[in-house]
């Protein structure tokens, strides 16, 4: 069973909860999937070890063989190649979907593919959870293909138990790590972000196709907004869990103390 | 003068840490953006239901499949389902199913997102709302920006506030370009720091010098000197602490006079 823990907006709570969830568990493969921000291995307090680099293809063009026709920066979907005439094209790598229509259409076969290291998978233990995750170098900018390729890392050991922690918001990088999941858990709170995110967060995982259920984090500190969330889970005919409001878990969870949550 | 609020992470109080600055720069020469498209919570912040304007942003380019030998191989990013259709979500829009397959593959460009503006008073906010799945918040980000540019030449406003993306990529370094000055946000957790750092780099990247509030001081006080020091040597400069209150939780629009209290914005009015 994989279930992916999602939340919309940032600061929810979905790490605690997919943390607690997986201790829960007692054995279980934990993924941390945002690769911008990985928490769960500090928040655990795991010493991770590399256990892979994420590369991507990009071209490099062979001066000496280039003939400066400007073929490449023609079919180059997003302006990585810049021809300027009489010259060997310019490369700007952050421009680069790595697909290599370049070195297809080029004529004298001048472009050749290299790996560029984008980001490095590290894998960890705590008792049974094992943790996976991912740091993307510096200055990449895009970092959709270190979500894809750690997920088809730590799938690929096909795990009982696997919760799949991803990162905030609604982007691709959050669809990438639903798409594997059996069950979907958003976690959100009685916010009026929390309402407008979670909306958003629904219609993802909708048009993604799984089941779902809500888990409402901080329950306790606002009437109105836990009604409006009450309706939501209602209207979408899914599971609405409670999370109560505790400042004493917040200032636990800030001093590096963590405790599992408890979800009613 | 473009001010940044940027954090790293979702969740650290970016926003409320923007809202509260947009009550302190003056109104008729200030245009605010939520650069986080992602998430945009600034509208909401500030008390915002209903934006006056909204257009669909389509710049976002996805191959489809109109018919044809199905062959889910020639796609590098394995958007290309078996039976020959297109998962726009995997899709790049690279166009390479198109250049092999003219007859069977053709690009389009779809809604990636919707462009918002609001009024707070007669101060203009814009943003977008990313569709859910997209990417490509990186080139919404710069066109937002480059909206706001227009209204802010237009109407003779001189000073942008950012509310930036959260992360680090692509969205972040958009939101940060240009920017005179950046207010880094760092919450007291136990990755607040590393959350923060991720974005120092970029800031260091781009020239942009940074002051930095940490927000949830109180709820592990012994944790604050080692952050303050740690952003100091980053080049940073410290200009408030931020405690943590659950009855900012409820009240909507932002306590903005609360939060400001804790932030000494002296040298951020004498820039402007
Ligand atoms: S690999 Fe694709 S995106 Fe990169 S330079 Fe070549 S054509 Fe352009
Ligand atoms: S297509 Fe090949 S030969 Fe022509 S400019 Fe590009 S690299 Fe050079
Ligand atoms: S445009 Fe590129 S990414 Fe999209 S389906 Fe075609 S080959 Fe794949």
């Amino acid at each position: 069973m994989i279930t992916a823990v999602t939340g919309g907006k940032g600061g929810t709570g979905k790490t605690s909860v997919a943390l607690s969830l997986a201790l829960s568990m007692g054995d279980a493969l934990y993924v941390d999937a945002d690769v911008e921000a990985p928490n769960a291995a500090i928040l655990l307090g795991v010493e991770m070890k590399e256990i892979g680099t994420v590369t991507k293809t990009v071209p490099k063009i062979n001066e000496d063989k280039c003939t400066k026709c400007g073929l490449c920066a023609q079919a180059c979907p997003t302006a990585a190649l810049v021809f300027i005439p009489d010259k060997v094209p310019l490369f700007f790598e952050e421009n680069c979907l790595g697909c290599m229509l370049c070195k297809e259409v080029c004529p004298v076969g001048a472009i050749e593919e290299v790996e560029e290291t984008i980001g490095t998978m590290r894998a960890g233990r705590k008792g049974g959870i094992k943790i996976y995750d991912a740091v993307a170098e510096p200055n990449v900018e895009e970092t959709a293909p270190i979500v894809s390729k750690l997920l088809e890392t730590a799938l690929s050991r096909k795990e009982e138990n696997v919760i799949i922690d991803t990162a905030a918001g609604i982007h691709c990088n959050v669809a990438r790590a639903i798409m594997p999941a059996d069950k979907v858990i958003i976690v959100t709170e009685p916010t009026p972000y929390g309402i407008h995110d979670l909306k958003k967060i629904i219609k993802l995982v909708r048009t993604l196709n799984k089941p779902f259920e809500i888990y409402a984090n901080k329950w306790g500190i606002s009437q109105k907004y836990e009604q409006m969330i009450e309706m939501i889970a209602k209207e979408e005919s899914v599971p609405l869990k409670h999370i109560p409001y505790s400042k004493d878990f917040a200032e636990h969870y800030a001093k590096g103390k963590f405790t599992p949550l408890r979800v009613i | 003068m473009i001010i940044t609020v940027v954090s790293g992470k979702g969740g650290a109080g970016k926003t409320s840490v923007a809202a509260a600055l947009a009550h302190i720069l003056p109104r008729e020469r200030t245009i605010l953006i939520d650069a986080d498209v992602d998430t945009p919570n600034l509208a909401l912040a500030l008390g915002l239901n209903t934006p006056i304007g909204r257009e669909d942003w389509v710049g976002t380019v996805v191959a489809e499949y109109v018919g044809g030998e199905p062959d889910p191989k020639i796609c590098p990013f394995g958007a290309i389902n078996e039976d020959g259709t297109v998962n726009e979500l995997l899709c790049e829009g690279c166009g390479v199913c198109v250049k092999k397959y003219p007859n069977s593959y053709r690009l389009k460009n779809i809604k990636g997102a919707e462009i918002l503006e609001y009024r707070w008073g007669n101060v203009p906010l814009i943003t977008a709302e990313l569709e859910p799945g997209r990417s490509g918040s990186g080139r919404i980000v710069t066109d937002i920006r480059t909206r706001a540019d227009r209204i802010a030449e237009e109407e003779n406003r001189d000073i942008q506030l950012i509310d930036a993306a959260a992360g680090r990529g692509c969205p972040v370094i958009a939101s940060i370009r240009g920017a005179d000055l950046a207010v880094l946000v760092v919450d007291n957790t136990p990755t607040g720091a590393s959350d923060a750092e991720a974005v120092v780099p970029a800031l260091k990247h781009f020239n942009v010098p940074f002051y930095f509030v940490v927000n949830r001081y109180d709820l592990a006080p012994e944790r604050v000197d080692e952050l303050t020091e740690k952003f100091k040597k980053a080049g940073g400069k410290h200009i408030g602490s931020v405690p943590y209150d659950s009855e900012i939780l409820e009240t909507y629009p932002l306590p903005a006079k609360r939060i400001l209290q804790h932030i000494n914005v002296e040298e951020i009015l004498q820039m402007i």
